[in-house]
């Protein structure tokens, strides 16, 4: 497609990334996607222009920033911070009217994912989902890699050069870097018609208790599966987790036996996960399993039968009863946090 | 109440794939057809909204270049009313975007209060189509629901979804259209007499022209590369647990 309307800031065509904000504060997922946007901008010799939903403030701005955006766009609404999808859309839209970006990124976060997919569409923008990889080619065609089929299979999607590329990125993976900005941008704020859009409203947010991290971001996941035996065995899990700092996961074996609540299971029909570090514990391997880990740096896999395949795609793997390896390990990591 | 509930025919989830060198499409024979995961989800959760009272009919719409049987009979044995199969050439390849425009041109005379499809699909794993239709119908979306509710009056529906770090809930007045993550309550599965009940449904089916194809352009589908080292340690906990935090280099190291 090609933008319409004639451009607001001058020739140059910015990568835009619509940014996704929490408790007033940029996400980690949106700085990791501000730090790829930066480096695509480099290799297409333009900037970056963040838009923020929302009334300008001094900590985002300087955050955005320093992860290279050179323009920031606030757009505050009349309704406050919370707009639909559908109003999201439409103001990015017009955003993208006015400034005819070269490229839009965005976190494929569930924040990220259904935006995006409107805006897309509302755009007539091919878009590239939870993306784990690009390389913009000496011929201009960006090429990006993605999971599909649940994450058992990678596959490789090109951009032509005079296409729009639009891309989710999948979060954890990319490096929140430093310096990549000066810390200074111009900074435009934009009042933007109120959005027509039919909406849903929010009406209750159902806070988790204060030690249970959240699965999709944490950098520690320690997880159970059949091997558990039972709800009482997350227990031992849980203490694990608790010495680490690791958020608790679950295999879909675990969940539908209902020894955990589904929202910690990881996999293809869970949570998919990157964390720095995952603890497989009593998890065979099935490849639904696989898929929703196989993006996690380094995997240590606990079980008592040799033969379970997850050992034949961890880094390291403990031969063992669970229940006695895991209170073994804390145990020790315990110790060794008291000693340092 | 008329619910649509989109259905899509994806590759046994739970099989390895493999690619032929060069192919850019996983090799299919020996793969059982399933339902879609989330799509199933999607299909319970509008059968417990009648299932709790509501009188409604129950649609399924599938989009497809192969030949369905077994999913779409299993959606209508679950408890949908009847389906509507808008068919593809085979080997016709449907972006997500053009998915998403075939499927509101659908939709749309039908006129539903809700539609109800799956938050991805475990083939593209794009979640683009629910985002879509909700845009091209001009509807207000709730991504990511666990359950659904209408309320007495069949005017609103309350859904609970699952949000990184916290659950949230929303409200919206139908028409609305809700995607759809697991839950609590697992699909159902069919009775024997529901199975065989099934079989007399209405199913219309419809040749559909393909529409050009839309970029990004698959140039490459290949099975992930496999770097781990796969070291395991035996020996009685204690000292398995030391070998394993003496590598500076191992688990120690992302602590």
């Amino acid at each position: 497609m090609a933008w319409s309307r004639s451009s607001e800031a001058g020739p140059e065509r910015p990568v835009m990334v619509p940014v996704e904000l929490h408790q007033a504060s940029v996400t980690r997922s949106s700085l990791e996607t501000l730090g790829q946007a930066t480096l695509l901008a480099q290799e297409l010799e333009t900037s970056v222009l963040a838009v923020v939903l929302g009334p300008e403030t001094s900590t985002v701005a300087s955050t955005v920033t320093q992860q290279g955006a050179q323009r920031l766009l606030f757009c505050p609404s009349d309704s406050g911070a919370t707009v639909g999808a559908g109003g999201f859309a439409e103001l990015l839209a017009e955003v993208a009217e006015r400034f005819r970006p070269s490229g839009i990124l965005m976190a494929a976060t569930p924040w990220g994912q259904e935006r995006a997919a409107r805006l897309a569409t509302r755009l007539h923008l091919g878009l590239a989902s939870s993306v784990t990889a690009w390389n913009l080619g000496e011929d201009g065609k960006l090429e990006v890699s993605r999971p599909v089929y649940g994450g058992r299979l990678v596959e490789q999607v090109e951009f032509d050069r005079q296409e729009i590329p639009f891309l989710t990125l999948r979060p954890g993976l990319f490096p929140v870097a430093e310096g990549l900005g000066n810390g200074r941008a111009e900074t435009v704020k934009l009042d933007l018609p109120p959005t027509t859009a039919r909406t849903a409203s929010l009406v209750e947010t159902i806070l988790r208790s204060e030690n249970e991290r959240p699965l999709a971001e944490a950098s520690v996941v320690v997880s159970g599966g059949a091997g558990m035996g039972g709800p009482e065995g997350f227990r031992v899990l849980e203490e694990l987790a608790e010495a680490v700092g690791a958020a608790v996961g679950a295999s879909r074996a675990a969940v539908d036996s209902g020894w955990t609540e589904p929202e910690r299971q990881v996999g293809q029909t869970g949570t998919v996960v990157s964390p720095d570090l995952y603890i497989a514990c009593g998890i065979s391997g099935a490849v639904q399993h696989r898929a929703g880990i196989r993006t996690s740096r380094f995997i240590v896999a606990i079980n008592i039968d040799p033969q379970a395949p997850i050992f034949r795609f961890a880094d390291v793997g403990i031969v063992g009863d669970l229940f006695q390896v895991v209170p073994a390990l804390t145990a020790e990591l315990k110790q060794r946090r008291v000693h340092t | 109440m008329r619910i649509i509930v989109c259905f899509k025919q994806v590759p046994d989830t739970s099989a390895r794939l493999r690619v032929e060198p060069g192919s850019l499409e996983p090799h299919r024979a020996g793969l059982l057809p399933v339902v879609n995961p989330y799509d199933e989800f999607a299909l319970e959760e509008a059968l417990r909204l009648r299932d709790s009272g509501h009188e409604a009919e129950i649609i399924l719409l599938t989009l497809v270049t192969e030949p369905v049987d077994e999913s779409l009979f299993h959606g209508l044995a679950m408890g949908a009313d009847r389906a509507i199969v808008l068919r593809l050439p085979a080997g016709t390849a449907s972006a997500p975007l053009v998915t998403t425009r075939i499927l509101a041109a659908e939709i749309e005379p039908l006129r539903p209060d809700l539609i109800f499809c799956g938050e991805r699909a475990v083939d593209d794993d794009a979640a683009q189509v629910g985002p879509g239709l909700a845009e091209m119908l001009n509807l207000p979306q709730i991504c990511g629901a666990e359950r659904a509710e209408v309320d007495e009056t069949g005017r609103m529906i309350r859904a609970r979804c699952r949000r990184p770090s916290a659950g949230e809930v929303f409200t919206s007045d139908l028409p609305c259209l809700v995607s759809f993550v697991r839950g609590e309550s697992l699909p159902r599965y069919p009775s024997l007499d529901d199975v065989f009940n099934a079989g007399d449904k209405p199913v219309e089916t419809r040749e559909i022209t393909p529409a050009d194809a839309e970029p990004p352009q698959r140039v490459a589908l290949l099975a992930p590369r496999e770097t781990r080292a796969g070291r395991t340690i035996e020996g009685e906990p204690e000292d398995a647990v030391e070998q394993l935090l003496s590598d500076p280099d191992g688990m120690v190291s992302f602590l």
